[in-house]
């Protein structure tokens, strides 16, 4: 069965829903380009919270009609937070899949209240590493930020993600939909936003860093 | 998200939507033309895309103060000839059970599609409830999509089969459909002509009375004589799929969800073409004859359905009447996927891997580093938004009950943002059976006792209170919207029987926790036009209250205050807290330049406090010890510099 699993993670307001979606509507135009039809499923989860609870977005692209990617199936985890791609790792990273992480925390109530413990980060990587192939790890966040709205930090990602070759969704289809789906006025911001994550991706890639 | 496909995307577009959004579209493409709801995850998005949709496009919606009031409504629109969808989650559809129950006595004029979403692995509901049922309760046609697309296609349909059938038709999806995302092809809108009329003696006499001649009795025998023609469609529905594999001996019939689950694990065990495959789109009835097929043809039959185990049961009564021996695996006896839950692929696999003889291998050394890491992950609890009025308003409690220190209070609690009151934060050191323990509460993620269903803390609270509870004090919470929804009949009751209980209604102006639905509050209607906004206190008083108190959610004092004097008074109080959802200020005055909420590390002696305050946007500083506040999440509510004892957290820049 030749399907594509990814596996966006994150924190309620991050973004990780509008990745998924420009993800799978990007591999919508792909098809209607090629001429090769896909099946694209998104399963998003979610609780009660309004802002700050857990996101998972499953991705799947090809013949496949579940929203939920199988056990040890995620051919990549976009991790926008670290302990919640954790988290999702931990059943669905397949032990040939890769991890992308951004390395800023987006720390629990319970750890603020003194009532938990945050993992630490490097051993939080390596614990990553040794559940799938790789993991390419770096502060998504600070490139936001840098950009000047730390809300673009999702395209960032994203925009690493389509660095690494995994993705079945080429670049040029992926832009188009940012500039299509991007809340008004903030195509171009997102455009710089997805090439930056590329360009730090592609350098990380080539110096192999915490690889 | 940029997804206004339902209502202006053109036919033919293939496009991934949101299963909410497919069920919109669907009505849009059969020329809906009166939808109404009660929000409630995970249906929400249906009929939030409609009232965004409305204006303009011939049609009407509305978010009704509950569901049973949006079924009245709907039906209403359909008995004159209308188009009209009602949506609601599965706990809603125990609030509209009344009018669902007996409107099918009646039949329907227009066409009445009945939309409930179900949520198995309750991600956003106090239960797993299966709504299917009660569709052969009220003896009416269940459709059950697999994903967005079906859904689209299932609801455009199910006008022209209700108009046909001449009773309401109901679709049943769940979390996963509602929630996710698939391949959707936009279809041709249809506008209809608005036709409206009214027959007293529409196809029988005295049709629309119930209780008029001919009486409920022929009525429900009319009702049941159409079953036929249900079973009729589920036999010719294009959403009920058989295919035979010759030679095989092995069958799945999978409804739903269910048939996408069982799609991906037969392809997984390398099966394809190698059962009897028979895929449901109708939930109730199921068609006979395919399923008799099935049955025919195979030794082992395997049933995969999403919720509980409402499809095998409906199998196991067609084997039962054909006489068929073939042995039945699903959810009930054998266990083969368990009824709580929801399914996934895996589970599938693990049900049909023994029916074909197959092995499902598992690695032990990946296990044993997966509990490793699991063992490191720590939990991130729900918890309310930065700046929110429930925070002050729980805190005003906090700080009244202090007085009643020897007091175990009893604080019932409602469906709302504020029920997070009752979640605990990662929750410890819980004493189950042992009354000696008075738990103490750590911050205002704990302070709830009771949260059960929209409407039932009042009724709950003074229920205590009259059978004679005086160990402590008895509360109430609930919020504008559950106000209206619900407690109206419950705060008639307490004003007439009595009963020492204080209500405090948590006025946010919004219907926040299901995505910021307008509330009757809110002076607004669905569709965003200026409306009435109904007073509480007003409301309150009318009914009989004799106390009726108000405090603002963000000056804790007053909620104090307030709270002194009516735990002091003679009888049943209404204490209205008000304070708009911050969420919504902020993002409704986007340019306002608001104080920074700061903290003076010279005076903050990291006693703590402001983190009880439970806002997300409070933590430890880096020197772990003194407070500080994230500016990106803060909303400069002032609430935590109202806790701080020492004065150490200030707003530069003004008050709130």
């Amino acid at each position: 069965m030749s399907a594509t699993n990814v596996i966006v993670a994150g924190v309620g307001g991050q973004g990780s829903i509008l990745a998924a979606h420009i993800l799978g509507k990007s591999a919508l135009r792909q098809a209607a380009k090629t001429g090769k039809p896909v099946q694209v499923r998104i399963g998003e989860t979610y609780g009660a919270a309004m802002r700050g609870g857990k996101v998972f977005s499953h991705v799947r692209i090809g013949d496949v009609r579940a929203p939920l990617t199988p056990t040890d199936g995620a051919d990549l985890i976009v991790g926008l937070e670290p302990l919640e791609t954790l988290r999702v790792a931990i059943p669905y990273l397949a032990p040939g899949g890769v991890c992308l992480l951004n390395t800023t925390p987006y720390v629990p109530a319970d750890v603020k209240m003194g009532r938990a413990k945050y993992p630490e980060l490097d051993g939080l990587l390596s614990a990553l590493g040794k559940l799938g192939r790789k993991v390419l790890s770096f502060d998504a966040t600070a490139v936001a930020q840098d950009l000047g709205k730390p809300q673009v930090m999702s395209v960032v990602m994203l925009g690493a993600a389509s660095a690494m070759g995994i993705l079945p969704v080429d670049e040029e289809s992926l832009k188009e939909t940012i500039k299509e789906e991007a809340p008004k006025g903030t195509a171009e911001l997102n455009l710089r936003a997805f090439d930056r994550g590329r360009d730090v991706a592609a350098s990380l890639l080539k110096t192999g860093a915490r690889l | 998200m940029k997804d206004d496909l339902y209502l202006a995307g053109k036919p033919g577009t293939e496009t991934v939507m949101l299963g909410n959004h497919a069920l919109a579209r669907g009505a849009v493409e059969a020329g809906v033309e009166l939808v109404s709801a009660y929000p409630g995850t995970p249906s929400s998005e249906i009929v939030e895309a409609l009232n965004e949709a409305s204006i303009g496009q011939g049609f009407y919606a509305q978010w009704s103060t509950n569901e049973k009031v949006a079924f009245d409504v709907a039906a209403g629109a359909s008995l004159v000839g209308a188009k009209a969808l009602v949506a609601m989650k599965s706990a809603g559809i125990n609030v509209a059970m009344d009018t669902f129950v007996t409107v099918p006595y009646g039949g329907i004029k227009g066409s009445l599609v009945v939309v409930v979403a179900d949520d198995p692995d309750a991600h956003f509901s106090s239960t797993e409830h299966d709504s299917r049922p009660l569709a052969k309760q009220a003896e009416i046609l269940c459709l059950e999509p697999a994903d967005a697309g079906e859904a689209k296609e299932m609801v455009r349909q199910a006008f022209d089969l209700s108009h046909q059938l001449q009773l309401p038709v109901m679709v049943r999806t769940v979390s996963r459909v509602s929630h996710g995302s698939a391949n959707v092809t936009l279809g041709p809108i249809q506008r209809t002509e608005k036709k409206l009329g009214f027959n007293k003696h529409y196809d029988f006499q005295y049709r629309w009375n119930v209780y008029g001649p001919p009486g409920t009795r022929s009525k429900h025998e009319w009702l049941v004589k159409q079953f036929p023609k249900l079973e009729e469609y589920a036999e010719k529905s294009p959403f009920n799929q058989l295919k035979l594999a010759p030679g095989s001996r092995i069958g799945i019939i999978a409804g739903g969800l269910g048939s996408a689950y069982a799609y991906e694990a037969i392809r997984r065990l390398g099966l394809q073409d190698q059962v009897n495959w028979l895929k449901l789109g109708t939930a109730f009835p199921i068609p006979t004859k395919m399923v008799g097929e099935v049955l025919k043809n195979s030794d082992k039959v395997l049933i995969v359905d999403e919720g509980t185990n409402w499809i095998e049961g409906l199998v196991r009564e067609i084997a039962q009447r054909t006489g068929a021996r073939c042995e039945i695996v699903g959810k009930g006896l054998d266990q083969a996927m368990p009824m709580w839950g929801e399914l996934d692929t895996d589970m599938v696999v693990r049900a049909l891997a023994p029916l074909v003889g197959a092995k499902v291998a598992e690695d032990s050394a990946r296990k044993s580093l997966k509990d490793d890491l699991a063992a490191r992950i720590c939990p991130r609890s729900s918890t309310l938004c930065a700046g929110c009025p429930h925070l002050g308003s729980y805190w005003g409690l906090r700080l009244a009950l202090q007085r009643y220190k020897d007091g175990v209070h009893l604080l019932n609690g409602d469906i709302g943002c504020y029920e997070q009151a009752g979640y605990g934060i990662f929750a410890e050191n819980l004493f189950s059976n042992d009354d000696s323990h008075l738990w103490k509460a750590q911050s205002v993620y704990e302070m709830l006792d009771t949260i059960y269903v929209m409407g039932s803390a009042l009724g709950m609270a003074q229920g205590q209170a009259l059978a004679g509870y005086k160990d402590g004090k008895v509360v109430a919470v609930a919020g504008d919207s559950t106000f209206f929804h619900a407690c109206l009949p419950s705060v008639a009751n307490t004003a007439w029987n009595g009963g020492q209980v204080v209500f405090m209604v948590l006025d946010n102006r919004w219907t926040a926790m299901t995505g910021h639905q307008a509330s009757p509050t809110t002076g607004r209607v669905g569709n965003g036009s200026p409306a009435k906004s109904l007073d509480i206190a007003t409301a309150a008083k009318a009914l009989g209250f004799d106390h009726v108190l108000t405090a603002d959610a963000f000056d804790i004092r007053t909620v104090k205050t307030a709270l002194d004097e009516a735990f002091k008074l003679d009888g049943p109080v209404v204490l209205v807290v008000s304070g708009e959802c911050r969420l919504q200020t902020v993002r409704r005055e986007r340019n306002v330049v608001r104080p920074r909420t700061t903290v003076d590390t010279d005076k903050c002696n990291g006693c703590g406090t402001c983190l009880q305050l439970g806002c997300p946007a409070l933590g430890v500083g880096p020197d772990g010890e003194k407070s500080e506040i994230d500016q990106i999440l803060c909303n400069s509510c002032g609430l935590c510099a109202q806790v701080c004892n020492r004065k150490a957290i200030n707003l530069q820049g003004g008050a709130h």
